[in-house]
């Protein structure tokens, strides 16, 4: 039974982040730091791993207790961190890089997160991706990001909104991928009516939320969740979408595509020679490179910028994609490896601690 | 249905059990939808239909007795609550195909939506059919208890009693349809679905019990920028009491309870020692449970914590011990 001197210790450590954390690594020189959350034996965290100059691991150098699983994060201008419950959450929290939270912001009670935050250019404007409960239908919460505090919502023209980017092929406005898997306020994760799945990319507004396009693919067992640009060739930036696929049958799955494309017009899907389990955890891009990462093949798998498959690395669960230190730092269990994207795409191994890396880290 | 005759179909089907044969799940998930659905819907019905005469009571009564009619409201809706909470704790099968949590339990209910619906003089269920759910169920008759407690011979009292109403016939349809579903002969793969099902739907429920009714109450008053009292789903003490402890019992009993249960599966498939480590983190987990107040956060949290180890265990043990792929699990993406 806790004593009421240890409730208060624990609900301090709670609030303002352990100390041990910030203190443990103190003065440390790192050439990699990335802010990513896990699962530990007892608990989820957000936080910050580092790799010590020339070291082979990547360790924790900060850490956050979260109440529930987290998923997306942001880097604001300021170095301060950003993370956002998986879906359906309930909680957005910024934290500093030493491990030290600043402030919670919880979702008003019909509304859950998605997962994913945006920012603004200026940093004034936090876009966060989420989910009407009454009706089901995406929504993009805009916040002031001092306070948190939501200032408007627009329709995301969907369901099951994931990640957004702003669109560099027309400034100003927001690119939101509707993952359109359909699920129920009271039965959370669970999929129904997969016959019914209505995932899209939408072009957004970014000031007034109107819708300026939609585009879906062909095949609608196919959900569009996580986005990154590459703009290594000159006025012809593309956008990599990866998928994750819904079909009934294991057979279907298996050979779904994981990467699909979009020029500012044209989505389409690419082809790999390989299956892939069809699902793309993660996405990332280096130099004129897409990589995917695929945990259920244990795989990361690269794609020129014109979506044609270059190759592939193994890593066991692989999922977290980062750009870090002139490579992708690409995270799975127990192990994570720099790919250099160089000719050779040689691959730096690092191990990382024994805990389950969620999906998705950021450089810092 | 009388406890006389749930007891004998108790005996007939632990007794008929031990003829399965190791690693089917046909036997079961028949006798989870018979020894527990079944009658846990039956006492909805039996509590669900005893709020019309209570609230109707409440209407009838002289204005300088109702305050002893709006008691007897309150507890017979607190006993409603309980049984629902029982039942709905995990929701599986027809709950899930009615969608009757969003039906009868939509939360938060919408005051003004209350007001408005009272309003409109609804006279008939096909009346109340064109009101939104966050104006109905559970939560607004709470509402109407609690908040803001109906008058005699009131629209608002009116409007309570047929909200019973639709709350009786939705128990009704639930009872009828977990009667038909224990009938029904299932293949391999559809008991396999329901374990499915029930497993996943157990780590939801120990999850929404940990989270959203315990735990998250709780963070978010403590992390408030100004000092606050926590917030919780039902609106006075008794009634979360209540919740936790009805909640907590229907996901006892499926883990380690008599006849059909996660460690009586287990064990039917040889899984002995991990069905052990079951059971005895969820004695622990049952003697955190015990007693809650809203006044103890202390109490609440350590509770949190057991639960969340619990879930833990089940998550990444039990169930790939099963055979079941937890669906909104840590181990699934996004």
């Amino acid at each position: 039974m806790t004593s009421r001197r240890q409730f208060i210790a624990g609900l301090a450590a709670w609030i303002s982040g352990p100390a041990w954390a910030r203190a443990a690594n103190a003065g440390m020189r790192t050439d990699i730091q990335l802010a990513a959350s896990w699962q530990s034996r007892n608990a989820y965290q957000t936080g910050v791993l580092a790799r010590a100059a020339s070291g082979e691991a990547l360790t924790i150098y900060a850490a956050v207790d979260v109440p529930t699983r987290a998923h997306g994060l942001l880097l604001e201008r300021d170095g301060t961190i950003i993370t956002v419950a998986r879906r359906p959450g309930n909680w957005l929290l910024r934290w500093t890089r030493e491990g030290k939270p600043l402030a919670w912001h919880w979702i008003e009670p019909n509304r859950a997160f998605a997962g994913h935050v945006l920012a603004s250019a200026d940093g004034s404007t936090l876009y966060t991706t989420e989910i009407n409960l009454e009706t089901g239908s995406g929504m993009i919460g805009v916040r002031d990001a001092a306070s948190l505090e939501k200032r408007e919502e627009w329709p995301t023209r969907g369901i099951d909104p994931h990640q957004l980017v702003w669109d560099v092929t027309h400034p100003g406005s927001l690119i939101v991928a509707n993952g359109g898997v359909p699920t129920r306020p009271e039965t959370g994760r669970i999929k129904h009516n997969l016959d019914h799945m209505d995932s899209s990319l939408v072009r957004l507004d970014g000031r007034t939320g109107a819708l300026l396009g939609q585009w879906q693919l062909e095949d609608s067992r196919l959900s569009l969740r996580h986005l990154a640009w590459n703009i290594s060739v000159h006025n012809q930036p593309v956008l990599g979408i990866a998928l994750q696929a819904e079909h009934n049958t294991t057979e279907q799955k298996s050979a779904a595509p994981v990467l699909a494309l979009f020029d500012g017009e044209k989505l389409r899907t690419v082809s790999t020679p390989h299956t892939l389990a069809g699902y793309g955890g993660d996405i990332a891009m280096r130099g004129s490179s897409f990589v995917v990462s695929c945990p259920r093949v244990n795989s990361i798998e690269i794609f020129d910028v014109r979506g044609t498959w270059r190759g592939h690395v193994s890593l066991p669960e692989a999922c977290a994609l980062a750009p870090a230190a002139q490579s992708i730092v690409a995270g799975g269990r127990h192990q994570a490896i720099g790919l250099q994207m160089t000719d050779s795409d040689h691959a730096n191994e690092m191990t990382i601690p024994a805990f389950r890396l969620d999906n998705h880290w950021i450089a810092i | 249905m009388p406890r006389l005759f749930l007891g004998m179909a108790m005996f007939v089907l632990t007794g008929a059990a031990s003829a399965v044969e190791p690693g089917s799940t046909i036997m079961p998930i028949q006798m989870l939808y018979q020894n527990w659905s079944v009658p846990k819907a039956s006492d909805f019905v039996r509590d669900g239909a005893g709020l019309k005469p209570a609230l109707q009571a409440v209407c009838d009564v002289p204005q300088e007795k109702s305050g002893e009619a709006l008691a007897q409201a309150k507890q017979q809706w607190l006993m409603a609550l309980s049984s629902w909470e029982k039942l709905s704790a995990v929701s599986t099968g027809p709950l899930i195909e009615r969608r009757s949590q969003r039906q009868i339990d939509f939360m938060p209910t919408r005051p003004r939506m209350i007001e408005a619906a009272i309003k409109s003089s609804p006279a008939s269920l096909a009346d109340l059919e064109l009101i939104g759910t966050p104006a109905k169920g559970l939560p607004a008759l709470e509402w109407l208890l609690w908040v803001s407690p109906i008058k005699p011979a009131s629209a608002e009292c009116r409007y309570a009693v047929l909200i019973s109403e639709e709350i009786e016939r939705e128990a009704q349809a639930l009872s009828e349809a977990y009667s038909k579903a224990a009938n029904k002969q299932a293949g391999e793969e559809t008991a396999k679905a329901a374990l499915s099902e029930l497993v996943n739907q157990w780590v939801g429920g120990i999850e929404h019990l940990r989270w959203a009714n315990m735990e998250m109450p709780v963070r978010v008053a403590l992390t408030a920028k100004n000092k606050t009292e926590p917030v919780f789903p039902r609106r006075s003490g008794e009634a979360m009491s209540m919740l936790w402890s009805a909640e907590w019992d229907a996901l006892r009993t499926l883990a380690t309870g008599k006849g059909f249960s996660m460690e009586s599966t287990l064990r039917s498939r040889g899984h002995n020692q991990l069905a052990d480590v079951l059971a005895s983190s969820t004695l622990n987990t049952d003697k955190a449970m015990q007693g809650l107040r809203i006044a103890d956060q202390s109490r609440l949290l350590d509770a949190a914590r057991e639960l969340a180890a619990l879930k833990r265990l089940v998550e990444d043990r039990v169930a790939p011990a099963l055979g079941v792929t937890i669906g909104f699990s840590d181990a699934d993406g996004d």
